[in-house]
């Protein structure tokens, strides 16, 4: 089970961006997506969630507004914005480009 | 999003705090609800569930704390809460704070106006256009550094003539006191004579008017005059159609030329200025006039400086007689720079004290804050403890450090103020200053750098230390009063030994000028000031009163005084030693090898040796039969007795006024004179110097006196100086009387540069030892609070009170020792380029040294004795109990 220190650093925001570039989803809802996507691979703890959350807030990645869920409870529900759509594209391909990068190199036969 | 959205979105979180705490709050609540429910659903109990729901989520108040940081808006708060909490900190620890801003406004505030003053003299660059190409053209001689700002009118004209480095070149030199009639009355003026390109030079034209003509600088041309504003709006009343009009000067009359400028500035002060009218006379061909020249923009100072060098040349060339054996060329000095001389060093001096006080006052600042800190230990690791970052506690020492040195500034800014107008009305040498000196913004700037840089700079080192603390090590020993990290030792330790070198320099200079001043005023004068009263009559200008005329004014008015009740003596001379000088060339008779260019020369009434206390030496006193037709007579001092009759008897052999070696000064060349009789040295122009070789001629022989000085020995009575204007008037009511004063203020004066430098140095240098005293008795007694568990710890073991006194007194006096002896370093350093302002006494001189070292110990001795009684004291039981 990964612990939040190994994620690769910058990779929280990415995941973030990606899990609610479908459609809008609260803090709780974020951290069960990433663990059920990643096979329980990977476990975000509250500790960096939140505080990722309202620092790409004010980044203007994502923006928040309270509404209900299917639960009747009220929730505080993030949503991609258009900036932070290109953001994620951008990190997306660095991403690719880094993991391939390091796919090649520890697949490699002789080191 | 765009920047506008994101201010919103901050200052939502600024201005809505309570809303945007609550909503994160609802946040995490909504997730802690979630994770107990799955944890329900996973089967737990309720309470399992919601006891491991929190243990997964962690410290919910650091993820508060931590968003609300990525909210930006922490940076603001915090800033203002640390202020808050500062100002509620200073307010209650009103002892150190009144201690630090102090110290703090002391040295500020002495910086400050110390600046301004040198910002006023040294920086501000001179109210003419383009004024660095302004030069003052000077004398070279051989030895080393020795320039003479004063030329004669035909070398001054060569210059002109024949250089190609300047704009232009004019000459100046004082016109004296005249009186000036106009349509409004009569007034006393002084004026300057000048050439006609004068203005130019400076850059400077009349705002009414012109300036001279070149035929109005000529003899016969006509006669003109212009006006300085202040001049004008007093006397004229600022009438624009005052130019054209005539005007009296001394019963001549002269035409109203030009009015300059309100802002005009020269560093002689003068009403008037009249055109400078070469006559060939001694005025002319003595060096009297000072040079001044606009360099070409193309050139720099080393290119004109080599171009007269070139000039020089073809004018030894052209007049070898006039360019005596030891003048080397032409010296091109920066006109502000000319100005500044002396002043310079002086000034920079009080800035270097100022400084040392600065860093001492921060010293103290900084060890004190050290031992604050040292007190907070525990506070500072119990909230690194529950979570407190180290970089929010460093900003939150530093604010609190900031806001006292803000304060310090402010304060010290206050006191610049005073400090600045005590300063200048004190400070007994001329500050060339072209505009009044103030507090400007530069130095506003100045001030307000050097207090939060001090307070930077000072607070740095005891917060970076104190929030490195071993948490677990502060927290064992709650409780229990914890010794000092050794690193903070060290820094007290090194801080407080700083400022003890700092003041032990400080004071050791202090008491060499005090010493200075000492052996100045030791200095044999010659001649006994007390119970002389002098005066000056000076005579309106050359011709004002022929020869026969003043010597008969000087004996009238003489036998005038004597008559007056209480008068001794009095007598006349138109130099008073220590008052200024008067040098003619004058050679021994028949060797022309023994020529002194700058004798001085004092013309005398023949009571003047026995009114001064002069003794003689040889020979005879002048008489009242040395007069007119008698034979011409002459009295020489010991200093040029020496020199020209090493051995042999002076009496009866001749000198020659007005012939040097090969050359004759046809404007004053006079018969031989024989010498009747040798006196006693007194002083020349200056305490600091030895008696330079002089020649007394008898004034009822003497030809074109100036000006006339009186000194009366009388008993001091009121009523005397009102007995003697009256005097002066009955003889001749138009004869104005000027500087009445004691012979002893005169003496004084002399030595008003190294009076204010010694008084203000000891006045620092108490300041500072004040400031490690408290430095020394901070430093032990907070180290005994501090040890008190180890000095109960003792003395149960056995140690009697006489050893922890000298445990703890031994601590202070060891620091002391140590800084005296870098302070003896610095001060042996500092010293050596001090030379000029000391007089009479080495810079290792043996006296100051061990005097400041054991004034210092004496005080480190007591500041640690008062903590170490009380250490003494302490009872073994309490203090183990206490723990």
């Amino acid at each position: 089970m990964g612990k939040p220190s190994d994620l690769v650093q910058g990779t929280l925001d990415l995941l973030i961006l990606k899990t609610i570039s479908l459609e809008p989803k609260h803090g709780w809802a974020i951290a069960k997506r990433i663990q059920q996507i990643s096979n329980e691979e990977l476990q975000v703890q509250q500790g960096s969630l939140y505080p990722a959350l309202h620092r790409l807030e004010q980044q203007g990645w994502i923006k928040a507004h309270w509404a209900e869920t299917e639960t009747g409870r009220n929730a505080k529900f993030y949503a991609l914005t258009r900036s932070g759509r290109t953001q994620m594209e951008k990190e997306l391909a660095n991403w690719d480009r880094l993991s391939t990068a390091i796919n090649l190199v520890v697949q490699t036969d002789e080191a | 999003m765009r920047w506008t959205d994101k201010l919103r979105l901050r200052w939502r979180s600024l201005s809505r705090r309570p809303q945007v705490d609550a909503e994160l709050d609802d946040e995490l609540r909504f997730h802690l609800d979630q994770q107990i429910e799955e944890n329900l659903a996973a089967g737990l109990t309720p309470e399992e569930a919601r006891y491991a729901a929190r243990r997964s989520i962690g410290g919910l108040a650091q993820i508060q704390e931590e968003c609300r940081d990525m909210r930006r808006v922490n940076l603001i708060q915090n800033v203002l809460q640390d202020l808050r909490y500062a100002a509620r900190m200073l307010r209650k620890s009103s002892g150190f704070t009144t201690v630090a801003v102090l110290s703090l406004a002391l040295g500020i505030g002495a910086n400050t106006a110390v600046v301004s003053v040198i910002h006023a003299v040294l920086l501000r660059s001179l109210p003419y256009p383009d004024s660095g190409r302004l030069v003052r053209v000077a004398r070279q001689y051989t030895h080393e550094g020795a320039v003479v700002g004063y030329l004669s009118v035909p070398q001054m004209e060569f210059w002109k003539e024949n250089s190609r480095a300047f704009e232009s070149l004019a000459g100046c030199r004082g016109g004296g006191a005249r009186n000036l009639v106009s349509g409004a009355g009569r007034e006393w003026i002084s004026t300057m004579v000048v050439t006609a390109d004068f203005f130019r030079a400076l850059g400077v034209s009349p705002v009414l008017g012109r300036e001279f003509r070149s035929e109005e600088t000529r003899l016969g041309g006509p006669q003109a005059i212009v006006l300085t504003d202040g001049l004008w709006r007093g006397q004229f009343r600022a009438d624009p159609s005052v130019i054209g009009r005539a005007v009296t000067l001394d019963s001549e009359s002269y035409t109203v030329v030009g009015v300059l400028p309100p802002g005009f500035w020269f560093p002689e002060k003068r009403d008037a200025f009249l055109p400078l009218r070469p006559n060939g006379g001694i005025g002319d061909t003595g060096l009297n006039t000072q040079v001044i020249a606009r360099m070409k923009p193309e050139l720099n100072l080393r290119q004109a400086q080599a171009e007269m060098a070139t000039v020089f040349e073809s004018y030894s060339r052209r007049y070898p007689d006039q360019v005596t054996s030891d003048e080397r060329g032409v010296a091109l000095i920066p006109y502000q720079d000319s100005l500044v001389g002396d002043v310079r060093l002086n000034l920079l001096f009080l800035f270097s004290a100022v400084g040392v006080l600065l860093l001492i006052a921060c010293s103290n600042l900084a060890s004190l804050l050290l031992a604050r800190l040292a007190a907070r230990q525990k506070e500072i690791a119990l909230r690194l403890a529950l979570g407190c970052s180290r970089g929010r506690l460093l900003g939150q020492f530093l604010v609190e450090n900031l806001l006292v040195s803000f304060i310090g500034g402010l304060a010290g800014l206050l006191a610049a103020f005073w400090v600045l107008q005590a300063f200048v009305a004190l400070i007994p040498f001329d500050l060339p200053a072209s505009a009044p000196i103030r507090l400007d913004l530069p130095v506003l700037i100045f001030t307000l750098v050097i207090a939060v840089g001090t307070g930077l700079a000072f607070s740095l080192v005891p917060v970076l230390s104190s929030v490195r603390v071993d948490i677990q090590a502060a927290l064992k020993a709650v409780g229990r009063s914890t010794t000092a990290g050794p690193a903070r030792q060290r820094a007290r330790s090194i801080l407080v030994t700083g400022e003890v070198a700092l003041s032990a320099v400080l004071l050791i200079v202090a008491g060499l000028l005090m010493q200075s001043l000492y052996r100045m005023h030791q200095e044999r004068l010659g001649f006994t000031p007390q119970g002389l009263i002098t005066f000056e009559t000076p005579f309106a200008s050359e011709g004002h009163r022929g020869d026969t005329e003043l010597a008969s004014f000087v004996r009238t008015l003489s036998e005038r005084i004597q008559s007056l009740p209480g008068v001794q003596s009095v007598a006349a001379i138109n130099v008073l030693p220590l008052d200024g000088q008067n040098n003619i060339p004058v050679q021994r008779a028949g060797n022309p090898e023994q020529s002194i260019g700058g004798m001085e020369y004092r013309m005398i009434t023949p009571s003047y040796f026995e009114a001064m206390g002069i003794p003689l030496r040889r020979g005879r006193f002048f008489t009242a039969d040395d007069a007119g037709a008698a034979p011409s007579v002459v009295l020489i001092n010991e200093t040029l007795a020496r020199r020209w009759w090493p051995h042999a008897n002076p009496v009866g052999d001749r000198v020659v006024v007005g012939r040097y070696e090969q050359q004759e000064f046809p404007e004053i060349i006079e018969p031989p004179r024989e010498i009747v009789g040798v006196v006693a040295d007194t002083k020349g122009p200056e305490l600091k110097a030895p008696a330079r070789p002089t020649v007394y001629i008898p004034v009822a022989q003497a030809r074109g006196a100036g000006s006339m000085s009186w000194v009366v020995r009388a008993g001091l009575s009121a009523g005397l100086a009102q007995q003697l204007r009256r005097a002066v008037a009955d003889i001749d009511s138009t004869q104005r009387v000027i500087r009445m004063q004691p012979m002893t203020e005169i003496v004084a004066s002399t030595t008003a540069d190294s009076r204010f430098d010694a008084w203000l140095l000891a006045i620092f240098a108490g300041v500072a030892l004040a400031l490690s005293a408290i430095g020394i008795y901070g430093m032990v007694s907070f180290s005994v609070a501090q040890r008190r568990h180890e000095i109960g710890t003792r003395m149960a073991l056995g140690a009697s009170r006489g050893d922890i006194l000298r445990m703890v007194v031994r601590q202070g006096v060891t620091l002391m020792a140590i800084g005296l002896v870098l302070g003896i370093a610095g001060a042996l350093a500092v010293a050596r380029s001090l030379a000029s302002l000391l007089y009479g006494v080495r810079p290792s001189d043996p006296v100051s040294i061990p005097a400041v070292s054991l004034l210092l110990l004496g005080v480190g001795l007591v500041a640690s004795y008062l903590p170490a009684r009380r250490a003494s004291r302490v009872d073994p039981i309490v203090a183990l109990r206490y723990e």
